[in-house]
């Protein structure tokens, strides 16, 4: 099995009270201290963390700093230092880098004032035995450096942050099942990386839990907190993919080169752009890597740059394939001043997935690979928006109820079943209703004739109505009377009477 | 006796048919996978009784809403093979993949081209066909050259796929390179499931019948024959 087809599995390692551990680390001295990191605002200064002694004394974190003052006893040694967020993500990228032996990707969360490593620990916990003792022996390396953690393992990095920052510290360390969906439905929504106002809202209205958020209906949350807390939930469970950002910075894979003279003939330049394309590959070669993004800036002599992105579906190595897709997208061009130089740029680079040849089986691997060629053409060449495939979306509003996805970007979740009859909904559907004339019978009832520029249709017969009333909390209140109606020479046609203002529209037919 | 010698006579010109076939198309492979519509009446407007994989067929719709893209669509689908991906060149960007859910079709099988232009479609059109990556292209093609229409027969015969491709109806007054040119018009009914004549407007090779009247199965989305009133039947109600 591949590292790829493996389940992800994240490590956090949350360092609580972080500016005060490292002031401690850098200066062990302080342990016996009351210290007290203060931060500064408009309102004055206000205690931000403390240490245990302090904390025993009974300072608080957001009181005063002049109040913290009075608890110090006597014979303590009352020591504020200022918040330094800068410094203290510092010693944070620091401590990253020395805990490279546990992981190949280790970044820091997403914050502006980070207090957790994120580690990639997909497919090397064998190293260690099991994910326990790397976690374990984790612990042990950075409590030897007098560092206090928590460390949770789990299938994503939302999870694993969150059940991290719910440990406590007699039980310092939680690996979770793959499968554990059950630790993810009771965890606080505090565990969501959500703002302090959401959460204060969502307490307000009686949640306490995942669980109970999950409950809830995706519309209605979105129209009342926007789409940030649908995003952290989806990270939480894995439906919305989340990267970590290594703190080493990653090494580019980039050629630029200018000339003297511009080029104006179509030989020149392709030997020219084939000449970087080949110094490109030969960077990514031997670190046996491949490309799902190629950057190409062509710089013109007027000062104009031309930009071409080559997109594929899986990591290319070589380098005549991606010289074909990008003479596909450099036919397109018309420049009109002479080229002075290029910069070529892989950025979404990759081991090559090389699969096995199946013995038996009919459905190849070369018919997959055939058809990622041919993906990678036609995106090249029409326009990655171009090529796509279709998710449903449950929505019911019919020019929503699906999505296309560029077939160059990565899958996404697996999309709701469809709960229509064949028959419900027509094969084509127009971009837009197309405003049409109707009369009918009854005020409220289905056309008998609908008249469409210089076309009359003459309705035979219907089936409906379909009543479509959904998003007013969206914005887009749509309300609608769905008919399925025949011409009386057999046409098959989708109309609706928008009930706002009972107008008639043509949307889709059986073409 | 005379039966005898009219099956003999009929099987030599079956013969003989087969072989003239295989003299004008060179490019022809000689072993041939025929696949059923799943309507035995829509097969049997075709030469072999099915679709020929290799093959090339147009579909001429009467005006709009006459359900010749629909029918293509549907026909498509049930002739694909399980596993396999069928690429859609929706030049009018009108295709709606919810109503092809609804048919049963698995769209992650489904890769979905909407093309700028109709010289971009042809591209991609042909580009898939020579690709020889899906079983199934279908494409709405308004105008096609003689050159480009050779072309795009010389591509479908190369590879194992199935070409079929919208035109409309002025699409009659220009020479063909399809192996079948079907006419769909729509047919007066008031049942809620769709009726349609399909109709031959030009094979390569001799079918069965000229036309069928069919009908989409409103609950199971399928193609099937409607029912025709039997003559002897009806002779002998009189009788």
């Amino acid at each position: 099995m591949s590292l790829l087809s493996l389940p992800s599995r994240i490590l956090c390692c949350w360092f609580p009270d972080w500016s005060v551990q490292r002031l401690m680390f850098q200066e062990p001295n302080l342990a016996r201290c009351l210290l007290v990191v203060i931060e500064s605002s408009n309102r004055g200064n206000f205690v931000y963390q403390c240490n245990d002694l302090a904390r025993r004394r009974g300072v608080q974190p957001g009181m005063p700093a002049s109040e913290a003052e009075t608890f110090a006893k006597p014979r303590d040694r009352y020591v504020a230092r200022p918040l330094k967020t800068n410094q203290d993500t510092a010693i944070l990228t620091e401590l990253a880098l020395r805990c490279e032996r546990y992981s190949f990707c280790i970044g820091l969360e997403e914050s502006e004032r980070p207090e957790c490593l994120l580690m990639d620990v997909t497919g090397i916990a064998h190293f260690f035995t099991d994910e326990e003792t790397l976690a374990a022996q984790l612990q042990q390396t950075l409590s030897s450096r007098s560092l206090e953690t928590r460390i949770a393992v789990a299938g994503t990095v939302g999870l694993a942050w969150g059940v991290a920052r719910c440990l406590e510290r007699r039980s310092p360390r939680l690996i979770l099942a793959e499968s554990d969906r059950e630790a993810l439905v009771r965890l606080p929504i505090q565990c969501l990386r959500i703002p302090l106002a959401t959460t204060t809202k969502l307490h307000r209205l009686g949640i306490q839990t995942i669980g109970q958020l999950l409950k809830l209906n995706r519309a209605s949350l979105w129209s009342r907190f926007g789409e940030d807390l649908l995003k952290r939930i989806d990270q939480l469970t894995g439906e919305r993919s989340e990267r970590i950002t290594p703190c080493r910075p990653l090494p580019r894979f980039r050629v630029k080169q200018s000339l003297e003279y511009g080029l104006t003939q179509p030989e020149a330049i392709e030997q020219f752009w084939l000449s970087i394309l080949q110094r490109v590959v030969a960077l990514l070669a031997p670190k046996r890597l491949g490309t799902r993004h190629l950057r190409c800036r062509f710089f013109m002599e007027d000062r104009t740059t031309h930009e071409i992105s080559v997109r594929l579906c899986s990591a290319e190595v070589g380098s005549s394939r991606l010289a074909d897709l990008l003479r596909l997208q450099l036919e397109r061009q018309h420049w009109t001043s002479p080229l002075t130089g290029i910069e070529m740029e892989a950025l979404e680079v990759a081991p090559p997935v090389r699969p096995q040849e199946e013995m038996f089986s009919g459905a190849s691997h070369e018919q997959h690979r055939r058809l990622a060629q041919l993906i990678d053409r036609l995106a090249n060449r029409l326009g990655t928006q171009s090529v796509t495939r279709a998710t449903l979306r449950a929505n019911p509003i019919p020019e929503l109820a699906f999505h296309l996805v560029p077939l160059t970007e990565q899958r996404s979740a697996s999309p709701p079943e469809s709960l229509v009859l064949p028959l419900d909904r027509p094969p084509a559907l127009f971009p837009t209703p197309r405003p049409v004339e109707a009369i009918a019978v009854h005020p409220d009832g289905p056309p008998t004739v609908l008249f469409w520029q210089s076309t009359r249709f003459e309705i035979a017969a219907h089936w409906g109505p379909e009543r479509i009333e959904f998003g007013w909390w969206l914005g887009t209140f749509v309300k609608r009377d769905y008919y399925r109606v025949t011409t009386s020479d057999g046409k098959r046609l989708w109309v609706f009477r928008r009930l706002q203002d009972d107008r008639w529209f043509w949307h889709g037919e059986w073409f | 006796m005379n039966d005898l010698h009219f099956n003999a006579s009929g099987s030599t010109v079956t013969q003989l048919q087969e072989r003239i076939r295989l003299l004008e198309r060179g490019t022809t492979r000689q072993e041939m996978t025929v696949r059923p519509t799943g309507c035995p009446g829509l097969d049997a407007l075709f030469p072999l009784r099915g679709i020929r994989q290799g093959s090339l067929v147009e579909w001429i719709d009467q005006g709009p809403s006459s359900g010749a893209g629909s029918l293509s669509l549907l026909t498509s689908f049930q002739v694909m093979p399980q596993q396999q991906s069928a690429v859609l060149i929706d030049t009018q960007h009108q295709t709606y993949p919810p109503a092809l859910a609804a048919w049963g079709v698995d769209l992650s099988r489904l890769v979905m081209v909407r093309p700028a232009t109709e010289h971009d479609a042809l591209w991609a059109c042909e580009e898939t066909l020579r690709c020889q990556a899906a079983a199934i292209v279908w494409a709405q093609i308004d105008h096609l050259s003689t050159t480009a229409a050779r072309r795009l027969r010389l591509a479908v015969e190369q590879s194992s796929g199935i070409c079929f491709l919208v035109r409309p109806a002025k699409a009659l007054r220009q020479p063909s390179w399809a192996e079948v040119r079907l006419q769909v018009s729509p047919l007066p009914g008031f049942d809620e499931s769709p009726t349609y004549r399909v109709s031959v407007a030009y094979c390569q090779g001799r079918s069965l019948r000229s036309s069928v009247d069919i009908k989409i199965d409103k609950h199971r989305g399928t193609i099937d024959e409607l029912a025709q009133p039997s003559v002897e039947d009806s002779l002998l109600l009189v009788s």
